[in-house]
């Protein structure tokens, strides 16, 4: 075995992990408060796979994605990106920054571009601050603008494009050095459909299908929205910096039933879906019964361990006479329970 | 297990952020126009100084140059032979210095024109009656085509003034006495013919052909005829003439004869070279060796040392070589004060001082803006993958760009501006004759070019400190076009005035508690241009607030835009303060510099009034005492007084007696309230007149001498016959009397105005009665008379006649030619008037830029906002209206209070300036505050700036609401 191999400490992931966050904690600091926005998150983004996740404002959500992109630091925790083979959260930003650029593209809210340039400029520039020699270049941009479908406008300036062809611009602009990573590129797209009408919004998902399918690039969407959601593989629920619920295949909530699969966390912690709670009525506590090889969860509400006091007699472990409910004390020989 | 390969990372362009930058200045010409333009005004005016004193400087070198050909001339001394006084070896020793240029040996001898009309002569003296003999002589000077060259510029002359083999250039004269003697015509094309003696012999001795070795020279073509522009100069003075009898032994006329007027000259290869070196070591005249300093040498050590440099060469050159005579240098002196003066007005920068930081306070405000601005695009460039360093270096390129623009802009304007202070000929008018030459000889001295670059360096410096931390806080994901939302401002305006009014007092109080001269008043200019700003600063925010209550309390003008108004004036500090600011000190500094600039010369005209003494001061010769009654029968000329002068002295104080007719001098003299200590000059020269052996002496003396009203000072004084001795009572202590200057110069610390125009009696004197002077010392001639002349007649004629009819100088306040009788002060006032006017407009410039920038940006940053009122319904005019009657408010506020700090600026700043310059006034400083002129100067820079708001204004009304709403 060579040390290289040695040192491959993060050679047991699988192939197709793309980024894999581990037990994150962010903890923001302004003035005298800490905000805890992230709280043990774990999660896993596959090859080839649209990603989304959902939760309330101020879940954590965009930090997720900070993070993921190695934006921001996480407090606490690992983030392995499969380029680097390596936890991020120990690298500087200019490793990062040079990283990232043919790994991780952005997709934001307000698009993002520049409004001096025009589409195919703002396209390339992504590249061209890369360092990417410019055929290839050029290849890898009039093959973006025909894939979102801006041939029509390639050279009309940012000012001038409508909020659907800002987010393609957005889109290509993400994707212009990850087009030639065989699959290995992930897309972070924070709330990208939220400036657009549900049509447009609509043909903005379908193009993130279409790119997935013919590129095999992996996307991670944080989005508000049930209709992107129920276009993704997998969808993740956020809440309170936990998340709490975790979908397998691409899911509209609102037409789902009332069973869930969820997945205990690397903490053992069992974040539960938000809309079952709600529905629900929002209880704080459960109680977890193993019957049969089933897990049954009953909403409390009062006092649950009383009852579960009440009901139980114990057995003396020195003489094996029985205690009567409520007593600590075995009437046979005195020992204290 | 094998380890996965990892991929590779893209390392970035590194020249990315370099093209990235030139689109970016590409993409925003206007913001970025600015900026250079306001660095440029920065750089500029410190360059324009220096450019103006180095050019300054380098034109009245190269004018002193120019005059003449040489100016120093190395001739033996009588006795020292050409082998005896080294005059060979001083040649080279001048040639190896630095500070010669060249040094070119003349011999001349004599010659005799021969030709048909003269058939040889057999004896010949240089003194003797030569022409009624037919003997035409002359000086015949022997040299080369270099020579010759240099020559020009003394010569005026027909044909050429260059030689080839067998030509000869003659001189006017020589061609009219040569008519007159031989009755022959020689011009430009007529062959002559000459015997070149050799030898030379006395004056009045008698040689032979043989003795005097004649040469002769035939068939030379005339190819010039030449005159000689100034027989003083040293060309002239080298060649000089003798005065003889030439053709009637009793007459009295003499001729002057074989000096340069009466030569000719050949050059050297015209004769064999045996024959020069005779003619050099005995010919008739000694060679001469002539000096032309090197002016580019001089100038390597320092224009300033000049004079020094070459009296110092001169006394070495004399010291080394006894038996030579130096010539020349004797105007060296005038080219000294120039230069001397020039140095010192390099002082003036300071008074440019408020205007040079603001330029540079409004390259950190739009440095400031207009990065704060990219935030967006900052954020968007990271999030495609643009590190730091390369956002960074982005940005440091741009500056560096800037930098480099407003360098070579700041330049440009210095090459525009500075002739413009020499050429200055009062407020806001030049000379453009003076301007042409002045940019003919631009010169950049290297510390112009060092400041020019200090302060280029000042904008990269400035987005050093403003970029990295944008960089830093700049956060990925963040919109492009911002839209930053401002509360309110909900502050009082009294700690504001009060702040204002605090500032206002230490202005005023400043100059009174502390003298401003030499340092100190460069030390108070400067703390009251900090002063300044605060008022600036101080005087904006009150005048915000005052604009807003104004605005806000005329609803029943402006309707609903009052609400606006009022409102919209309270808020957007960010960017409306720095604005106003920027208004105030320009407006603020304009005015100041027109009272600063019309202070400085209405004291300059009082002192000249004072110095001068009366409506007219004719100054003479000594001359009779009756030359006052010519003077009275002048027309126009009321009254006549003359004045005896003799010197003084009490113990080792040395000073002047001024024997005037006190009735007489009481009511020509123009007197100053200041003049006499405790009473007026009436009650004073009254007491004088009924005195006989009174004086009025200077208060300095009179403290020194512990002497006061009615005591008694023994004075020994000059007269005709010697030294002589007298008491006088003291009728009064005097600072300071018309006509005469200071009283006593240990009075004042400088130089005064009186003593540059050249009317100061030096160091000081005391007044007496002219006839009980007269009695005593029995001088009866006067060099100095007062006139009083009729009011508001042109007494230009009078004056002429007075001065050619009487040879005289007569000078009044009205056509005393200050800048032909003091270099100095007009120098100093043509400086202080060429930077008002050049503060002036850069002033407006920077206004302007100010408003183009601060306006141009709040109309995009506020752009949601004026699509709101239109989305509201709101027609483009109104919100064109409002937006132009909010921007209008801001520029009102700035020139309301800049008028009012302009003013008391303008006041203290007067007294400052006059401490900078270096003459004392020797009455108190005439503050004058040129309405009319402050009036069309600021209405004419107020019109341009309110109008230039209408344009932002004009762009917010055309705010598409549709776009904008969309994409906020």
């Amino acid at each position: 075995m060579t040390i290289a191999e040695e040192l491959d400490l993060y050679g047991d992931y699988p192939d197709d992990v793309v980024v894999s966050v581990e037990n994150v904690y962010k903890i923001y600091k302004t003035h005298e408060l800490e905000v805890v926005a992230l709280s043990g998150v774990s999660m896993q983004v596959l090859e080839g796979k649209i990603m989304a996740v959902v939760g309330p404002s101020g879940s954590g959500k965009t930090t997720l994605t900070n993070i993921m992109g190695g934006i921001t630091k996480a407090t606490v925790g690992k983030v392995y990106w499969a380029n680097l083979r390596t936890d991020i959260t120990k690298l500087s930003e200019r490793v990062l920054t040079e990283a990232r650029r043919n790994f991780c593209g952005f997709v934001f809210q307000t698009a993002n571009l520049l409004p001096h340039l025009n589409t195919w400029q703002n396209i390339e520039l992504a590249a061209r601050i890369a360092g990417v020699p410019r055929q290839v270049r050029r290849e890898r941009v009039d093959r973006l603008i025909k894939l979102v479908g801006l041939e029509e406008r390639r050279r009309s300036k940012a000012t001038t494009l409508s909020g659907g062809e800002r987010s393609r611009v957005a889109i290509a602009s993400a994707l212009v050095n990850l087009i030639d990573t065989e699959g290995k590129g992930l897309v972070l797209c924070d709330e990208p459909t939220g400036d657009l009408d549900p049509e447009t919004s609509e043909r903005i998902l379908d193009l993130f299908q279409e790119l997935n399918e013919s590129l095999g690039t992996s996307f991670f969407i944080v989005t508000h929205s049930q209709q992107v959601a129920s276009k993704a593989d997998i969808t993740i629920e956020i809440r309170d910096g936990i998340i709490s619920g975790f979908h397998e295949a691409g899911v509209d909530l609102d037409t789902m039933d009332d069973t869930r699969i969820v997945r205990l966390d690397r903490n053992y912690r069992l974040a539960m879906p938000t809309d079952l709670l709600e529905r629900a009525g929002n209880p704080t506590e459960f109680r977890i019964t193993l019957e049969g090889g089933k897990f049954i969860l009953v909403p409390q509400v009062g006092d649950v361990m009383d009852t579960m006091r009440v009901r139980k007699t114990r057995t003396c472990r020195v003489c094996g006479n029985e205690i009567p409910q409520g007593k600590f004390i075995c009437a046979n020989c005195g020992s204290t329970v | 297990m094998v380890a996965k390969k990892k991929t590779e990372t893209l390392k970035g362009n590194p020249w990315w952020s370099l093209s990235y930058a030139l689109t970016s200045l590409k993409n925003y010409p206007v913001r970025n126009m600015g900026i250079a333009l306001v660095l440029a005004i920065g750089i500029a005016l410190p360059t324009t100084v220096f450019v103006w004193t180095s050019t300054g400087t380098e034109l009245v070198v190269n004018e002193y140059f120019q005059e003449e050909s040489y100016q120093m001339a190395l001739n033996p001394r009588a006795g020292e032979s050409f082998e005896s006084s080294n005059l060979l070896e001083a040649q080279s020793t001048a040639l190896g210095s630095a500070f010669i240029e060249y040094a070119h040996l003349v011999p001349s001898t004599i010659g005799i024109l021969t030709g048909d009309f003269f058939h040889g002569w057999s004896q010949y003296s240089m003194l003797g009656m030569n022409y009624v003999q037919g003997i035409k002589d002359m000086r015949v000077i022997i040299t080369t085509n270099a020579v010759l060259a240099n020559w020009s510029r003394d010569f005026t002359w027909r044909g050429n003034f260059s030689l080839s083999s067998g030509q000869v250039l003659v001189s006017e004269q020589f061609v009219g006495y040569a008519h007159e003697v031989h009755n022959i015509t020689i011009d430009v094309g007529t062959t002559i013919n000459m015997d070149l003696l050799r030898y030379g012999a006395r004056g009045d001795q008698l040689g032979t052909p043989t003795s005097l070795g004649q040469y002769p020279v035939e068939n030379l073509l005339v190819v010039g005829v030449y005159e000689i522009k100034d027989l003083g100069s040293i060309i002239g003075a080298s060649f000089p003439s003798i005065t003889r009898q030439n053709w009637d032994p009793l007459g009295i006329e003499r001729d002057v004869v074989l000096g340069i007027t009466d030569s000719v000259i050949i050059l050297e290869d015209e004769v064999e070279a045996e024959v020069v070196d005779e003619v050099s070591g005995r010919g008739f005249f000694l060679p001469v060796v002539l000096l032309r300093p090197s002016e580019s040498g001089l100038l390597q050590y320092g224009a300033q040392n000049i004079g020094t440099n070459l009296a110092a060469f001169k006394i070495q050159l004399e010291e080394q070589y006894p038996g030579l005579i130096v010539d020349g240098l004797s105007e060296i002196w005038k080219l000294e004060a120039f230069i001397t003066t020039y140095l010192q007005s390099q002082i003036l920068t300071i008074i440019v001082f408020p205007v040079l930081i603001m330029s540079l306070m409004l390259t950190v405000f739009t440095s400031e803006t207009s990065i704060s601005r990219r935030k967006g695009e900052i954020s968007a460039l990271r999030s495609k993958g643009a590190s730091f360093n390369q956002v960074f270096s982005t940005f440091m390129w741009e500056s560096m760009f800037l930098s480099a623009l407003g360098f070579i802009l700041g330049i440009s304007l210095s090459y525009v501006m500075a002739p413009l202070i020499g050429a200055s000929t009062g407020l806001f008018s030049f000379d453009p004759n003076r301007y042409i030459e002045f940019i003919s000889h631009i010169a950049f001295p290297p510390l112009a070019i060092i400041i020019a670059a200090a302060i280029a360096l000042y904008l990269p410096v400035s987005y050093l400190v403003h970029v990295s931390r944008r960089i830093d806080v700049s956060e990925v994901g963040q919109p492009t076009t911002g839209y930053a939302s401002e509360d309110t401002e909900d502050v009082g305006i009294w700690r504001y005035v009060i702040g204002l009014v605090i500032v206002l007092i230490a202005l005023l109080i400043m100059p009174e508690v502390l003298t401003p001269t030499g340092s100190m008043a460069i030390v108070e200019v400067l703390v009251a241009t900090l002063l300044l700003f605060a008022a600036s600063y101080l005087g904006s925010r009150a005048m915000r607030l005052v604009t807003a209550r104004v605005a806000g309390g005329t609803s029943f003008l402006l309707g609903e835009k009052s609400l606006y108004l009022s409102q919209s004036l309270q808020k957007r500090k960010g960017q409306f303060i720095p604005l106003l600011v920027i208004l105030t000190l320009t407006l603020t500094t304009t005015t100041m510099m027109l009272i600063q600039s019309s202070s400085f010369e209405a004291t300059l005209q009082n002192e000249l009034r004072y110095a001068i003494g009366a409506d007219m001061r004719i100054e003479s010769d000594p001359t009779s005492l009756n030359f006052n009654q010519t003077l009275l029968s002048y027309a126009g000329i009321l009254e006549a007084t003359p004045t005896i002068e003799t010197w003084a002295q009490v113990g080792t104080q040395r000073f002047f007696l001024e024997g005037v007719d006190a009735q007489a001098y009481k009511r020509i003299g123009i007197f100053s309230g200041s003049s006499f200590v405790n009473n007026d000059s009436a009650t004073v020269l009254a007491t004088l007149a009924t005195v006989q052996n009174g004086i009025v002496i200077s208060e300095y003396y009179g403290a020194l001498w512990n002497k006061t009203v009615g005591d008694i000072v023994q004075i020994h004084y000059g007269t005709i016959n010697g030294t002589t001795y007298n008491e006088f009572e003291v009728v009064g202590l005097m600072r300071s009397a018309p006509g005469f200057g200071v009283a006593s110069t240990h009075d004042i610390s400088g130089a005064s105005f009186a003593s540059q125009f050249g009317f100061q009696v030096i160091r000081g004197f005391a007044l007496v009665n002219l006839d009980f002077l007269l009695m005593r010392t029995l001088i009866d001639t006067s060099s100095l008379f007062f006139a009083d002349t009729v009011c508001y007649t042109d007494m230009t004629g009078i004056i002429d006649t007075i001065e050619v009819e009487k040879n005289t100088h007569v000078f009044t306040l009205e056509t005393f030619d200050v800048s032909a009788e003091s270099n100095s002060i007009q120098l100093f006032l043509s400086g202080i008037q060429g930077l008002t006017m050049i503060s002036f407009i850069l002033c407006a410039a920077m206004g302007l830029v100010a408003i183009a920038l601060f306006l141009g940006s709040a109309v995009m940053e506020r752009k949601p906002e004026y699509a709101v009122f239109r989305a509201l319904g709101g027609t483009k005019k109104q919100v064109v209206s409002m937006v132009f009657g909010e921007f209008a408010g801001s520029v009102v506020a700035a020139i309301t209070i800049s008028v009012f700090l302009g003013i008391v600026f303008g006041y203290v700043m007067s007294i400052l300036t006059l401490g900078l310059s270096p003459f004392v006034p020797v009455l108190p400083e005439v503050l004058s505050f040129p309405f009319t002129m402050m009036m069309v100067v600021l209405s004419l820079e107020s019109v341009v700036l309110l109008m230039s708001t209408y344009l932002p204004a004009r762009r917010a009304g055309s705010t598409d609401p549709a776009s904008v709403l969309r994409n906020l």
